[in-house]
């Protein structure tokens, strides 16, 4: 018998009894599945570089209610945008005391999804898995989610700020939070959010998110990971993008013992956009992988996907990005980017870059690279009376920055620029 | 409709496959079917030592017990190894001492194929290429065996190798391809008939290039072929490959293994235009290429080189390697792959990083036409001692039509700070201008398409010997036929 | 030589030729010219057979036969040349083995015998010396890594070398400095022949400075809207298109 029964039974909490009999199916059906296929392991293609050793050999117990250090997520919100609505989950539960929504306009929720879900009837169609292969980590999910992220925009609105979000994850002993997620923008609505993912102790935070883009929406979608060094952190996001409808999206990952962000987009409708991005800081002994599966299935569609990464000590990165071309998607200009510096002489990347192209009339290219810093460059700085650990910091920087460009939201784009400074002022990267 | 996008519709039948014929001549042919009496049969056959057959023996046990790899992208009908013979040798005498002996049937098979084995032919023309000719599953003839031992070059079949000298075939064989390293690399350890064994002295550069030409005449037989090339320290030699096939409704399995060791300073530049027999439009029938390719470049400032032209076989799985074992040794890939009608190709190459200052280079052009799937497959692994190692690997995929796939997987696992992985890899269809350019200036469509498959495929192209290179581009435009409208 | 009559053609939806009809004879030189989207080098582009313009109404009868009717192939085997305004670059193809391959598929249609590489190698090197180019040229992959200028004169060479009847040069003076378009002018004069037809797309005057026309026409959204001879172009450069508000 695999791990899965134990993991099982330590996650099991007492039922709900208010929760819809729809999804208690649901959560019962993907108790099954993860019963039955357990964990992936490195024979699985996908996870052949992800080390989860580490997170299937603890014992985790559900994430406590609990009100959270105030003083530290305090904190944290100064460092949010002004003007953004702001959405609070402390440990996998909606945090109404932190939490502060601005006025939205009609038919705009946010707020928790376990109360929207209560207020909307069946929605067993978000919970959905991909057939065959196992899905460990949905599975977990759908089967012991407690609450996440609500955000429905309805056609033709637009939110004007963003909408930050702020998972808080604290936990003395190992345990586990399970965040479901749902963003739907609805035709020609636009909206920004930036999801944080922050805590202290051994929290596992498991998260996965669906988001619907409909035909000529758009949505700016950035995301930090900066966990507790001793944290675990499993992602999945799920993007469907319409016709004409366009999926800005970032990921900067900066924390967790081990993490990986699995991110799926389907390009449905002609002429989408998708824009699936990031970087990867990484130091001592971090695991760290992105996932990403980027399928076009309708024509004239456009991806930009650039993930750069730097890996310090014996820190140890992977890339996995997968670009798909079904035959109907004809026209389309694909471009995947994935370089890798490392930093640390026992650090090791692992890529794995592919295009997978049926057909014919298509514009694909992918590139990638590991390597070391430009020496030359840290000689000349350095000859310019630049000392080697700023040298280092303002190469390093100079690297990743182009990624961070990408983000098309301003306010967006300075928040994880910091992050970055922050984490290059922490480290000093020496050699 | 131009010429690029109106494709596919008229596929081309295999009428072009010009080396589809059978040539009829008494074989010996071992009993259909596979266990350890077939081992006992051929190693028999072949009169080889007791350690030659334990070693069969070990690997046969081995593979009883390994599935076949399933992580290409490929789709292959279950193979019945038991519906197949493993031994076929044309009856007249095995090993001939001299050409004149060899069965006139064999020599005209040959001399059709344009591979002429009569040295005093190849003296009259422009080609001075020693050749190993392996007739299904036996060496028939090797030729300017004289010249070259004058150099101390051994250039012979692997059953003659193994008799004169079993030594140095004791120390190379299976030390870079062990038994046990796949599924196809055992069962070729296990029934293994033939190959070419080249081991070139300290210092010598070999005069001429050598040459292996494999032709799978019998029905049901598959080919189960082993070269080794020894290069000893500070020596030189450049080896070429071809192929063909008759023209079989059902499939047939190659399962070769080729061995190259590299000592200090040498360097081994090994070339292949690959022309099995593809099937016909339907894929019906074709070769299985599942072939096993490795050099070890164990001496320090070696050098291994591969250049492959792959347009035949219904389906080729493949993935020429090189091991940098010494110190500023240096592995190469150039590779052109095609596909038409239903052939799928799987092919890249390997290049594992040890030595320190190690650099690799892979080129790698695939055509996908016709309802064709070709996947570049690669790894590049950089070991954590090997500082300083470089690697720079270009995959541009061209595609023909809107029924073909083309697939780019490479992996780069770097476990040193110190290196540089360059990875760049582009698909697009035939540019409509570059056609349009071409027409406009007079030439015909097919003409055009040749023109420009032909340019892609010019890094690799010239990195062939001369003689194959002309060989190789008639080849493209054969291939391609059928595709333009 | 070349008879267009009210000729219709449109890209997808779009209908770009609205009418157009035209006479050039033999050893005639015809500039047109328009302003950006006017049709110029759709015209050139429905003369040579490219692909993705569909004819609606109209005909363009060349030495008496459909001209329209033909491939793209065969109109080059025939005698109609086009210098393209953006030369297509083709990785990995000698330019010289490419142009051996061209001439002889055009002496091949005209029934003349075909140039081995000496007498191929012979008659370019006389071009060049007509053409006062340098010889480096044909060493290098078709227009890859060529300057603006390079790739131009490449096309006059190649002209000179395929030696056809009517030749569309595609605003040939596009992205040149005085001097490469004085260079690639000389060429053209000295390649004009009482045999040959050239018409000339442009969009400034200024070349017609060095290649004097016989005749002028401009092209506006998709009809001639004035036809007139070298001094039209003089007028055009003073009074600039807006002028054509009124005459179209």
């Amino acid at each position: 018998m695999s791990i899965a029964a134990p993991f099982l039974d330590s996650l099991a909490s007492p039922r709900d009894q208010t929760e819809p009999a729809w999804l208690s199916r649901s959560r019962d059906a993907a108790r099954a599945h993860f019963a039955e296929t357990g964990f992936p392991t490195r024979r699985h293609e996908a996870w052949r570089f992800t080390e989860l050793k580490s997170l299937t050999g603890t014992n985790f117990a559900p994430a406590p209610a609990l009100a959270g250090d105030a003083t530290v997520i305090g904190e944290r919100l100064c460092r949010l945008l002004s003007h953004a609505s702001r959405v609070v989950f402390v440990n996998g539960r909606f945090d109404a005391d932190h939490s502060h929504i601005c006025t939205l306009p009609d038919g705009v929720f946010l707020g928790s999804f376990a109360d929207w879900a209560a207020r909307n009837g069946e929605a067993a169609d978000l919970f959905q898995r991909p057939a065959g292969a196992p899905d460990a980590f949905r599975a977990l999910n759908q089967g012991f989610f407690t609450d996440g992220l609500a955000l429905i925009v309805p056609p033709g609105v637009t939110l004007d700020h963003p909408v930050h979000v702020l998972y808080w994850g604290e936990a003395a002993d190992p345990a586990a939070a399970q965040l479901k997620g749902l963003i739907r923008v609805g035709a020609g609505a636009k909206a920004t959010v930036i999801e944080t993912f922050t805590g202290t102790g051994r929290t596992w935070t498991n998260a996965a998110m669906s988001v619907e883009v409909a035909e000529t929406a758009h949505l700016g979608h950035y995301r930090l990971q900066d966990e507790a060094l001793t944290a675990f952190h499993t992602g999945t996001l799920d993007v469907t993008i319409g016709t004409d409808a366009a999926y800005d999206g970032f990921t900067l990952s900066l924390g967790a013992s081990m993490a990986r962000q699995d991110i799926n987009t389907k390009l449905i409708g002609d002429r989408a956009f998708c824009g699936v991005s990031g970087v990867y800081l990484l130091a001592e002994r971090q695991e760290s992988t992105v996932a990403t599966v980027i399928e076009h299935i309708a024509r004239d569609g456009r991806t930009k996907e650039v993930f750069k990464g730097c890996l310090a000590d014996r820190s140890h990165g992977v890339f996995q990005g997968q670009i798909k071309v079904a035959q109907t998607a004809q026209k389309t200009d694909a471009y995947q980017l994935n370089k890798t510096i490392l930093l640390g002489d026992r650090a090791v990347m692992d890529a794995k870059p592919e295009l997978e192209i049926f057909a014919d009339d298509v514009k694909c290219s992918h590139g990638a690279t590991v390597g070391d810093l430009d020496e030359a460059a840290e000689f000349y700085l350095r000859s310019r009376g630049i000392a080697p650990e700023q040298a280092r910091a303002m190469l390093i920087e100079a690297f990743v920055v182009d990624a961070v460009e990408l983000v098309g939201h301003e306010q967006a784009r300075d928040y994880l620029t910091d992050a970055i400074g922050r984490w290059l002022a922490l480290r000093h990267p020496e050699k | 409709m131009s010429a690029a996008l109106d494709t596919v519709r008229a596929v081309a039948d295999n009428s072009q496959y010009k080396y589809g014929f059978f040539t009829d001549i008494e074989s010996e042919t071992a009993p259909i079917g596979l266990n350890e009496d077939t081992v006992r049969f051929i190693s028999a056959k072949k009169g080889e030592p007791g350690w030659l057959l334990e070693w069969r023996l070990a690997a046969f046990r081995a593979w009883l017990t390994m599935t076949p790899p399933n992580w290409a992208k490929l789709k292959i009908d279950p193979i019945d190894y038991q519906a197949s013979t493993y031994y076929s040798a044309p009856k007249a005498k095995p090993t001939v001492s001299s050409l004149d002996e060899v069965d006139p049937e064999l020599l005209k098979t040959y001399a059709k194929l344009g591979i002429p084995l009569k040295e005093q032919e190849m003296l009259a023309g422009v080609r001075n290429i020693a050749v190993d000719a392996v007739f299904d599953s036996v060496s028939v003839a090797t030729t300017f065996k004289g010249k070259l031992a004058e150099e101390g070059i051994i250039f012979c079949s692997m059953g003659e190798a193994i008799k004169e000298h079993p030594e140095l075939v004791r120390r190379y064989l299976g030390s870079v391809v062990p038994t046990t390293d796949n599924y196809f690399a055992a069962l070729n350890a296990a029934v293994y008939s033939d190959g070419s064994f080249v081991y070139i002295p300290k210092g010598v550069r070999c005069p001429m290039e050598l040459s292996t030409y494999f032709r799978i005449n019998a029905a049901n037989s598959g080919q189960f072929e082993r070269t080794l090339i020894v290069a000893d320290e500070g020596s030189y030699v450049s080896y070429l490959e071809g192929c063909t096939a008759p023209q079989r409704d059902e499939n047939q399995l190659h399962a070769a293994v080729v061995e190259l060791v590299t000592m200090k300073d040498a360097q081994i530049k090994y070339s292949t235009v690959q022309n099995w027999y593809p099937g016909d439009a339907e894929g019906k029938g074709g070769i299985y290429n599942f072939v096993t390719k490795r050099g070890d470049c164990r001496g320090a400032n070696s050098k291994i080189s591969w250049t492959q032209v792959e347009t035949g076989s219904a389906i080729t799985w493949k993935y020429p390697s090189c091991v940098l074992t010494g110190d500023n040794s240096v592995g190469e890939f150039y590779s052109v792959a095609i596909v038409n009608n239903r052939q799928q190709a799987d092919t890249g190459s390997k290049m594992i990083h040890i030595g320190k200052n190690t650099k690799s280079t892979i080129i790698s052009k695939g055509i996908s036409a016709g309802r064709g799937q070709g996947t570049y497959r690669g790894q590049v692994k950089v070991l954590p001692k090997a500082n300083g190692a470089r690697n720079f690997t270009q995959c541009d995929s061209l595609l023909i039509g809107d029924q073909c796939g083309a697939h780019t997987v490479p992996y780069i696992d770097v476990y040193n700070r110190t290196a540089r992985v360059e990875h760049e890899a582009t698909t697009s269809k035939v540019s409509e201008d570059q056609m349009f350019y071409c027409q406009q200036r007079g030439l015909s469509a097919e003409d055009a398409l040749s023109l420009i498959v032909n340019g892609f495929a010019k890094e690799v192209l010239k990195e062939l010997p001369m003689e194959f290179a002309v060989e190789a581009q008639k080849l493209l435009a054969i291939s391609l036929e059928g595709s333009v409208g | 030589m070349l008879e267009i009559k009210n000729l219709h053609a449109r890209v997808g939806d779009n209908e770009i030729l609205k009418g157009i009809s035209l006479t050039v004879n033999p050893g005639e030189v015809h500039a047109i010219m328009g302003p950006n989207g006017s049709g110029k080098s759709t015209l050139a582009s429905v003369l040579s057979g490219r692909d993705g313009y569909e004819v609606t109404e109209g005909s363009v009868t060349y030495l008496g036969q459909d001209l329209l009717a033909l491939d793209a192939d065969v109109r080059a085997r025939e005698g109609v040349f086009l210098a393209f305004q953006y030369p297509v670059e083709i990785p990995g193809v000698n330019n010289m083995y490419f142009l051996r391959a061209a001439v002889n598929s055009v002496r091949k249609h005209r029934g003349e015998p075909e140039l081995d590489a000496g007498q191929f190698l012979k008659t370019v090197r006389q071009t060049l010396k007509l053409l006062d180019l340098r010889e480096d040229l044909l060493n290098r992959a078709v227009n890859v890594g060529f300057s603006g200028g390079e790739k131009k004169r490449n096309e006059i060479f190649q002209l000179a070398l395929l030696n056809p009847k009517l030749a569309i040069l595609d605003e040939t003076d596009s992205g040149l400095d005085i001097d490469a378009l004085r260079q690639v002018s000389d060429g053209v004069n000295k390649l004009r022949s009482p045999d040959r037809a050239f018409v000339l797309i442009t969009h400034y005057q200024r070349l017609l400075d060095y290649i004097v026309p016989d005749h002028v026409h401009v092209l506006s959204q998709g009809k001639i809207v004035m036809s007139g001879d070298k001094s039209l172009a003089k007028e055009l450069e003073k009074s600039g298109y807006a002028m054509l508000g009124d005459a179209a």
